[in-house]
């Protein structure tokens, strides 16, 4: 069962959203939650602490005080202050055992580096001794209920777990529902499983959706035969909500991280275990047989929620129809609030899969789910809608190879997110953040003609209610898709194509990018290899400069006009140097030149491995090898230089050796690389012409690098 | 007479006996005698000494105990910490010598242990001070290193056994059978664990406790091997639940549940099967069943075979 821990250690992780080189959002999120949230929170209860959730007991001292905040470990100065204005000597009392209580637990913690000394221990018993007495003797009532709970912690620090019972079962159970009266109870649970009622314990965990202490008592129970023995001492245990959600959610975890691979160091790779895949299938599959005999046994008060687990199951392994059928019948059954909750959840994910969906039944559950979220009923629900739409919806699509459809999901999520926030502060201002959406991700996954045809989809009345549906709620804003064709267009160098869409583009709304001030303060007519264009850091995001023109425009504007006039230019010089201005421009305007901004929305990291899928790159490359053509020495000199500077691939191996801390490097030429072949070029030029070179050739360090190790 | 009382008279009566034992051990220690130092471990998280234990301790003349006082895990943060602390519920015998014995997760050893050695032993004298466990004269540090800790684990000792310098106090540690090839930790003497030769998880194999066939090739290495060293012998049985040929885990009690189809099955090293390992290993090596220990003391344990039997292993 350690898989079990893996997986659910994993889960814990991925639920969550993650930080690898940017923020990366997941949406691996458990669908089948019938017992409580893994927050702590039970289902629909938004808001509402877990019995033992902070939160709760504070409430006592927040009223005390009158400070909406106040909590007791930080704020228990100023409850001890306000006691004593009120000359509460009762509270204060409570007060002392209460730290008391505190201390003890620190002190006979015994899984500390500090080992409390004889003294020290004796001390402790003896407090936890004498609060046990005050709380016994305790005679007043408006404290009653947390006197009792004192005691019971006494008899628990004490390890009187039989004490607990009694008290419990006598007393504290007759107290009045209070948060109080949930931690006696679950003091009591923890009592019983000591005393070996295991079963009995666990119900009460599970039933205060007491995650932790269920987690541990049920360690080897997380499987089929765990579930089973359960079952069998009593068909109606909570404890088989929090088991059956444990076993389907790790099933369906399974399922998302693509089966059980182990390494294998002979392959050099991850390699899956298909023997360990097919036993734990087996057993999933043996677990829905057995939540179909439960169902049919009758015995079970919640006969939705089992069946609705062998729809999960029968989802997750990929038997949709079954899993059909499954959710079709959990949903006519009774079951908990919980259960029925899930099953609708279900319901929908079950049907994205299914061969022959009631398309128009799913689009009601859709709005009504949306509807939902809109009012931020449920964490379970956000959640459950992301899973439907991202793991359900957009995986559909993929299959189908509509890759339209599967966008527009992204960006119906996405219009879900952003409503969703609405009301929350916008915690970057000063940052446009529709470029660095997930739906955006998708976006720049498209090929121009695809995003070309994704927001002619978007127009167009479509006859499936399904699509049609999706598709109403992804916001088409003209002027972005107008931006964004536009800039697609320019970086595949169709400038032509790309003018029209960037015609309808005021610099207004260039203004409102993260690159307005690049787009404002660079200037792609300059040689990037001759001078380094230096703007203010800190200087992305919308607003930072004003704008007259549409950069994007002029630029393929500018690039047309070049390569027509290429096309006509007369002699081998003219050409040359239109072909050098055109080359520049190209350049400056692909992923690693300084006008990045102009074909992208944001730098990547990818830096040289990205330029060479760079359409705009190699155009410039090809640009500015045919201004080499030139007879005139000075445009010659310039495109040698050029092109030596372009970053392609490496002129040489460079190793390091080290001898007393001192490196030497070995250079290994390649000298059938383009590089090497680039600069040899500029060498030879600037060998024949000593004296007529720049000095910004002779001077070059890269050029005397090559020089001497070619 | 109630039953307290008895209780406290039976007590008087074996701490009578326990300092008779002394007397008579430190007869059996001298240098002429020659005879084994008998010992065992005692592995739980709750110290408690029924009538059963110490009956078996003074009948067999046991005198040395190496008692598990905590283990040492990786915490939330990665950082060493101490878990599954001993809880001291009654006393040792008197003239019992107690070794403080630690089991370090081999984890722990793959990152900086900080000051985790000077830690390590205030913890240890500071508990021994708690309970009243004095005379302590060795520590044994447990952890089942590998080539990648070795360097780590091996600093960490040198640093432990600095530590333990100043209070007069020895370092040992445990030797696994696969450790016998690999290089000797900086102790003062080990305790070569003649168990555990198998992999209990796989349905086929019989012997996982003791199997001599698969502990004698390591044997090679002892003669040569440059630590004194005692041996420690099996006593336990595990019950092992399997669900086909899959192992599912180890029974205690019905803690795990099984399936109608599951199987059990159970993994004892015989008595002869000790006694043979214990003829091999004084074949092998003069010194090395100077001192016999048995793993581990528990109630099951001591009640396996007949009081000749445990007699025959120590003294064989």
């Amino acid at each position: 069962m350690k898989r079990f821990l893996t997986i659910s250690l994993l889960m814990a992780i991925a639920s969550h959203s993650a930080w690898a080189c940017g923020y990366e959002t997941t949406y691996n999120y458990y669908l089948f939650h019938t017992w409580a949230e893994p927050t702590g929170h039970y289902l629909y209860e938004d808001g509402v602490k877990s019995p033992w959730g902070r939160s709760r007991i504070d409430q006592f001292w927040r009223d005390y005080t009158g400070n909406p905040d106040c909590t007791y470990l930080n704020d228990k100065e100023d409850i001890v202050a306000k006691a004593r204005q009120q000359n509460d000597t009762e509270l204060l009392t409570y007060i002392k055992w209460l730290d008391t209580y505190i201390e003890a637990g620190e002190t006979l913690n015994r899984d500390e580096w500090n080992y409390p000394t004889k003294e020290e221990l004796a001390q402790c018993r003896n407090n936890v001794q004498q609060m046990l007495l005050a709380a016994q003797q305790y005679k007043g009532t408006r404290l009653r209920p947390q006197y009792t709970l004192l005691e019971m912690r006494a008899n628990m620090l004490q390890e009187n777990h039989a004490a607990n019972r009694t008290l419990w079962e006598q007393t504290a159970s007759k107290l009045p529902k209070s948060v109080y009266r949930d931690l006696m109870e679950n003091i009591y649970a923890g009592a019983l499983f000591h005393l070996g009622e295991r079963e009995k314990a666990c119900d009460i965990f599970a039933r205060q959706g007491d995650s932790e202490s269920i987690q541990w008592a049920l360690l080897k129970f997380r499987n089929l035969a765990g579930i089973r023995r359960i079952y069998d001492d009593n068909p109606n245990s909570h404890s088989l909500y929090y088991l059956v959600d444990e076993y389907v959610n790790n099933v369906q975890e399974f399922t998302d991280q693509g089966g059980f691979t182990d390494w294998d160091p002979d392959r050099m790779e991850s390699v899956h275990n298909v023997a360990k895949e097919q036993k734990f299938r087996q057993e999933a599959l043996d677990f829905a047989d057995f939540a179909k005999a439960v169902v049919a046994m009758g015995k079970t008060h919640d006969p939705c929620m089992w069946q609705t687990a062998r729809a999960m199951i029968h989802y997750e392994l990929g038997y949709p129809g079954e899993a059909h059928e499954d959710i079709q019948d959990a949903m006519m059954l009774k079951g908990t609030e919980s259960s029925k909750l899930v099953a609708r959840c279900v319901a929908m994910l079950v049907e994205t899969a299914y061969s022959n969906p009631d398309k128009a039944s799913l689009v009601q559950e859709l709005q009504w789910l949306s509807a939902q979220n809109r009012q931020k009923k449920s964490d379970y629900l956000w959640r459950a809608e992301q899973r439907i739409l991202i793991h359900g919806l957009a995986t559909r699509y993929h299959k189908e190879g509509n890759h339209q459809m599967e966008t527009a999901v992204w960006g119906f999520l996405q219009k879900e997110t952003d409503q969703r926030n609405e009301s929350l502060p916008e915690s970057l201002p000063s940052w446009n953040s529709a470029y660095s959406t997930n739906y955006f991700v998708q976006l720049e996954n498209l090929k121009t003609d695809d995003v070309i045809a994704y927001y002619q989809t978007l127009k167009q009345p479509q006859s499936d209610v399904l699509d049609r549906y999706i598709l109403r709620q992804v916001p088409c804003d003209d002027m972005f898709f107008n931006d964004y064709i536009g800039t697609c267009l320019l970086r595949d160098a169709r400038f032509a194509e790309a003018i029209p869409y960037l015609k309808q583009v005021p610099p207004a709304y260039l203004e409102g990018l993260n690159v307005s001030y690049y787009l404002a303060h660079r200037d792609y007519h300059v040689e990037r290899w001759y001078k380094k264009q230096r703007t203010k850091q800190d200087q992305e995001g919308p607003r930072e400069a004003a704008l007259t023109t549409n950069p994007k425009l002029d630029f393929c504007t500018e690039a047309l006009q070049l390569q027509d006039n290429i096309r006509l230019a007369g002699d081998a010089d003219s050409r040359a140097v239109l072909s050098y201005r055109l080359g520049t421009m190209l350049y400056q305007a692909c992923p690693t030149g300084e006008c990045w901004y102009l074909s992208q929305y944001g730098q990547s990291a990818g830096g040289y491995d990205e330029v060479t899928e760079s359409t705009l790159f190699w155009k410039a490359k090809e640009a500015l090898e045919n201004s080499r053509q030139a007879i005139s020495f000075q445009q010659r000199m310039h495109s040698l230089y050029a092109v030596a500077y372009l970053p392609t691939d490496e002129w040489a191996n460079i190793d390091t050796e080290w001898s007393h801390g001192q490196a030497t490097y070995i250079y290994t030429p390649n000298r059938t690389s383009y590089k090497y072949t680039a600069l040899d070029a500029l060498d030879r030029f600037a060998a024949a012409n000593p004296k007529r070179v720049d000095n910004y050739i002779t001077r070059c360090d890269v050029l005397k690098q090559f020089r001497r190790h070619k | 007479m109630s039953k307290s009382t008895l209780l406290h008279i039976t007590r008087i009566h074996l701490t009578a006996v326990g300092v008779a034992l002394v007397f008579l051990c430190g007869c059996q220690r001298s240098p002429g005698c020659q005879a084994t130092l008998r010992s065992a471990y005692y592995w739980s998280t709750t110290l408690t000494m029924d009538s059963l234990k110490t009956n078996f301790l003074l009948t067999h003349h046991i005198q040395r105990l190496y008692v598990r006082y905590f283990d040492v895990v990786q915490g939330k943060d990665e950082q060493p910490v101490p878990n599954a602390t001993i809880r001291f519920v009654d006393a040792v015998p008197t003239g019992v010598e107690v070794v403080p014995t630690v089991f370090i997760l081999n984890d722990c050893m793959r990152q900086d242990v900080g000051d985790m050695p000077q830690k390590l032993v205030r913890r240890i004298l500071q508990m021994n001070e708690t309970h009243d466990i004095g005379c302590v004269k060795e520590i044994q540090i447990d952890c089942d290193w590998t080539a990648s800790t070795e360097q780590r684990f091996f600093q960490f000792l040198r640093d432990v056994r600095a530590e333990l310098q100043p209070h007069g106090i020895t370092l040992s540690v445990t030797v696994r059978l696969h450790q016998l090839s690999q290089a000797v930790p900086p102790a003062d003497r080990g305790i070569l664990m003649m168990y555990n030769t198998g992999d209990f998880t796989r349905i086929d194999d019989q012997h996982p406790i003791l199997d001599l066939k698969v502990a004698e090739p390591y044997l090679q290495h002892l003669p040569h091997y440059n630590l004194p060293l005692s041996t420690a012998y099996p006593l336990f049985r595990w019950q092992l639940l399997f669900r086909g040929n899959q192992f599912i885990g180890i029974l205690h009690g019905d803690d795990l549940p099984m399936l109608p189809t599951d199987s059990i099955v159970v993994r004892q090293p015989t008595l002869d099967e000790i006694l043979q390992a214990r003829h091999l290993l004084d074949d092998v090596r003069n010194d090395i069943n100077d001192e016999v220990i048995l793993f581990e003391l528990n109630d099951e344990n001591i009640t396996r075979f007949n009081p000749h039997d445990y007699e025959t292993i120590f003294d064989n």
